[in-house]
């Protein structure tokens, strides 16, 4: 079809900063040090157990951030969604947006001090609190816009037919909400997973994740080839994931 | 202020697979109100956007007073065209919105107010009163008003009107259709009318245009195409009507012609009376003849029938009218 | 239910004390945190005469403007003019930019640059901003979009070719959606971290790479003492916080003015 000269600037914008560089990274990610074609990066990456503990390190990291921050947003999302009303809910959700506009990297600072104030140092426990203080915002939103969804007559319904508040939870509330569960959980894992900024700042010598590893091999290690594979590698896997998943809750929730 | 005549010649329309409209040709007469009257998905307003040049037919020209406007923008068609949702512009005050065609026709100021005041008082929206207000803080029915107005200041040769009072409520909307026919009459426009309202068509039209399935089925004047109905879709879109078959297809015949216990009829048959509806001075009644059941209406006085009677229903050949399908 | 309040309040204060207590540490006069050594305002004094903190931030406000105008600008007539079918191909386009890990894009970019032998600097950092507030300021449009193509239409029922109606009716019935991508793209890029970091070179700071670099070597000079680390950040904060009220303050004014409709 006809592509008309309006979103021509957009298109090409696009192409050439966010896609042609995309190329340039596969291409680099099959060039040798001689500049030969090769496939010794990719298979660095799974030879090297450096590199893959640094892979399945981060998926852990990924993983536990997103079961604690669904475990501790998904009450207060029903407060905030079912309970508080007016006045209330208003302030209770402007509090929780607030923290968006603030960037990581300072909250960063923030959480440092709490943990030299309660004692403790940079480590995995650090680490984790900045994890589950980042994405903690992040998992509420969707799972607060799906339980504002659920309409009042649904719990009434489910209440006349005589079901007592443990019923109402598990055979209503977390099945109506599933769609809000799966995209917080999806946004948090694939957020998480290449955090850069809070293990660096938090995590001490338990930091290294697949941020850090990029950041090294790209701007200390100078060993391109290898951090273009892993680059590669990550947004190919990121990016099928969103897919797959996206469409598997499709087909869980119906949306 | 004289309206062009409209003609749409040998119109297709198709999205992809779809096909909107399916060679559609009619001819709309000027000065007068047409209505393109169909269920929704018939195609009326695909037509009426063809007319307006906001969509190009796939096959097929459009004409005004012969002139050949298939490829002509719509800015420069001068129509004047009331949308849906009226689309009014919420940046800008009820004379703002009024005099935008004006402005882009770079009409000089004292007669820009002139015309803008015009145009309001024709809508029956006082100037002095309404001119400062925001859109926002008008009625559904006000908002419709200035709509008009803003499309009749630009004197269209052409006035087109896309269901442009289907949210409103019934009386308001009695008293604009009233409007609408006297700004007609006053300006002589052209007016082209989509709804798929059989009633808001009776109430408004010189010449309706009934429509299903990107087809035009059949033109006339509301009496016309009430009494002379070509088709059994027609009958029964436009009006109450019972269809029965009959030699050579079916047999259309008007609830309010059917008889009761007639004294002389062409066709008499037994029927039980299965329910009987009071509206207003009317009486609804519904007969059953062998399994069928026969629409009735007729006025309430003098007319005594309770469900279960056994009657005989009847009607005369004059009124019966045989359709093909 | 009263449990589930005192919960949520629970959660929602744990928000917000680190930041509170790391406000107080910008008071601090001792040089790490976790010790107390009375109040001070020298690290906000410092903060004044600091020649590399004042460039960081003419440097990351440049960046910012610029990147919100360039970007809203190549946006608009995408968001607010395309047909659908075109919008299709755009909002293909822009998905991506959204859902991919950014330190991903940003090594990407800085490659394709490296590549072409471009200088890396104010210019590259510009564009790397630029490649993703496009989708974001595409996204802040959108809502406005439909409703300006449709009143475009209705202009040009009246007589206005495209372009004047484009101008008369789109933009300004667009203003909320352009004033909401100008404030996402500037806030996007004038808090932006990562992009910068690998697509800056060599002696261009904006003022999260000030404050990373500072905050990674704590202690060594009067400027990395983690108080006065705490004071830049407070500083950071009041201004994100001051942009995104005023910014919530409009958009609570123009729902004000729409609750009528």
């Amino acid at each position: 079809m006809k592509i008309s000269t309006i979103i021509l600037p957009l298109i090409i914008f696009l192409a050439l900063f966010f896609y042609a560089p995309f190329i340039i990274l596969g291409y680099q990610s099959f060039q040798g040090l001689g500049g030969e074609f090769t496939l010794d990066n990719y298979l660095a990456l799974v030879r090297d157990p450096t590199y893959l503990h640094v892979i399945l390190y981060s998926i852990v990291i990924a993983v536990e951030t997103t079961v604690i921050t669904l475990l501790l947003a998904y009450p207060a999302s029903y407060y905030v969604a079912r309970i508080a009303s007016g006045q209330e809910k208003i302030i209770l959700l402007a509090l929780l947006l607030t923290p968006f506009w603030i960037d990581v990297l300072l909250r960063s600072i923030a959480i440092k001090t709490i943990i030299y104030t309660i004692g403790l140092r940079e480590g995995y426990t650090a680490m984790m609190i900045g994890m589950v203080y980042e994405y903690l915002p992040i998992m509420f939103l969707p799972i607060y816009a799906s339980m504002s969804r659920i309409s009042r007559s649904a719990i009434d319904a489910a209440r006349v037919f005589g079901a007592n508040t443990w019923d109402l939870i598990r055979r209503v509330i977390v099945p109506m909400t599933l769609p809000g569960i799966v995209a917080g959980s999806l946004l948090v894992l694939l957020m998480s997973m290449t955090e850069f900024v809070i293990p660096s700042l938090l995590g001490g010598t338990q930091g290294f994740t697949i941020g850090s590893l990029i950041y090294y091999l790209f701007l200390s290690g100078g060993l391109w080839g290898v951090g273009a594979a892993l680059t590669m590698i990550v947004t190919v896997m990121l990016m099928v994931f969103a897919f797959v998943i996206a469409k598997r809750a499709g087909d869980i929730t119906g949306w | 202020m004289k309206g062009v005549e409209v003609y749409v010649e040998g119109i297709t329309k198709k999205y992809g697979s779809t096909t909107a409209l399916d060679g559609v040709t009619l001819r709309i007469p000027p000065s007068e109100i047409t209505t393109l009257l169909g269920p929704s998905g018939c195609g009326k307003t695909t037509l009426l956007k063809i007319i307006a040049g906001l969509e190009p037919p796939t096959k097929g020209r459009v004409y005004f007073d012969g002139r050949d406007v298939t490829n002509l923008a719509p800015e420069k068609r001068n129509i004047g065209f009331v949308f849906q949702d009226l689309a009014l512009f919420p940046h800008l005050n009820v004379f703002e919105n009024v005099a935008f065609g004006l402005r882009v026709r770079r009409v000089p100021e004292a007669e820009v107010k002139k015309r803008v005041y015009w145009a309001l008082d024709l809508v029956g929206l006082d100037p002095s009163e309404f001119a400062k207000r925001r859109i926002h803080e008008l009625s559904g029915g006000q908002q419709q008003r200035v709509a008009i107005a803003r499309a009749l200041v630009i004197e269209p040769a052409v006035l087109l009107l896309d269901e442009p009072f289907a949210h409103l409520d019934y009386k308001i909307k009695q008293r604009l259709l009233l409007q609408l026919k006297r700004i007609q009459r006053e300006t002589g426009a052209t007016v082209v009318y989509v709804t798929h309202d059989q009633n808001e068509a009776m109430a408004v039209s010189h010449r309706i245009a009934v429509m299903n399935n990107g087809k035009i089925l059949q033109v006339g004047s509301p009496e016309e195409v009430y009494e002379r109905p070509n088709s059994s879709f027609v009958a029964s879109f436009f009006g109450e009507a019972n269809v029965l078959p009959g030699e050579g297809g079916f047999i259309v015949i008007r609830p309010e012609r059917v008889l009761i216990n007639p004294d002389r009829a062409d066709t008499v048959y037994d029927a039980y009376i299965e329910d009987v509806v009071f509206q207003g001075p009317l009486l609804h009644i519904e007969a059953r003849v062998n399994g069928k059941i026969i629409k009735i209406i007729k006025p309430r006085n003098g007319m005594a029938v309770k469900p279960g009677d056994k009657v005989r229903i009847g009607w005369l050949q004059k009124d019966v009218r045989v359709v093909p399908e | 239910m009263k449990l589930l309040r005192y919960y949520t309040y629970a959660l929602i204060a744990m928000l917000y004390i680190p930041i509170i207590v790391m406000i107080l540490y910008s008071f601090d006069n001792s040089k790490y945190f976790g010790e107390w050594n009375g109040f001070t305002l020298r690290w906000y004094e410092q903060l004044l005469h600091d020649t590399q903190a004042w460039s960081a931030l003419k440097n990351s406000m440049v960046v910012a403007v610029l990147s919100a105008v360039i970007s809203t600008a190549i946006a608009i007539p995408a968001a607010l003019m395309a047909r659908d079918r075109e919008k299709d191909i755009v909002s293909l386009m822009i998905y991506p930019p959204v859902i991919i890990p950014e330190i991903t894009e940003a090594v990407a970019l800085m490659l394709l640059l490296i590549y072409l032998g471009f200088p890396l600097g104010l210019v590259s950092v510009l564009i790397g901003h630029t490649a993703f507030n496009i989708a974001y300021a595409y996204i802040a449009l959108s809502p406005v979009g439909g409703a300006g193509a449709r009143l475009a239409v209705a202009a040009r029922t009246l007589g206005a070719d495209r372009f004047t109606a484009f101008l008369k009716v789109t933009i300004p019935v667009s203003m909320p959606g352009i004033i909401a991508a100008l404030g996402l793209t500037f806030m996007m890029s004038f808090t932006d971290f990562i992009k910068t970091l690998f697509t800056k070179g060599p002696g261009f700071d904006t003022l999260p790479i000030l404050v990373w670099n500072r905050a990674r070597r704590p202690g060594l000079t009067p400027y990395t003492s983690q108080p006065a680390i705490a004071a830049l950040a407070t500083t950071l904060i009041l201004i994100s916080i001051t942009i995104a009220l005023a910014y919530t303050l409009y958009e609570v004014r123009r729902s004000e003015k729409q609750g009528e409709l």
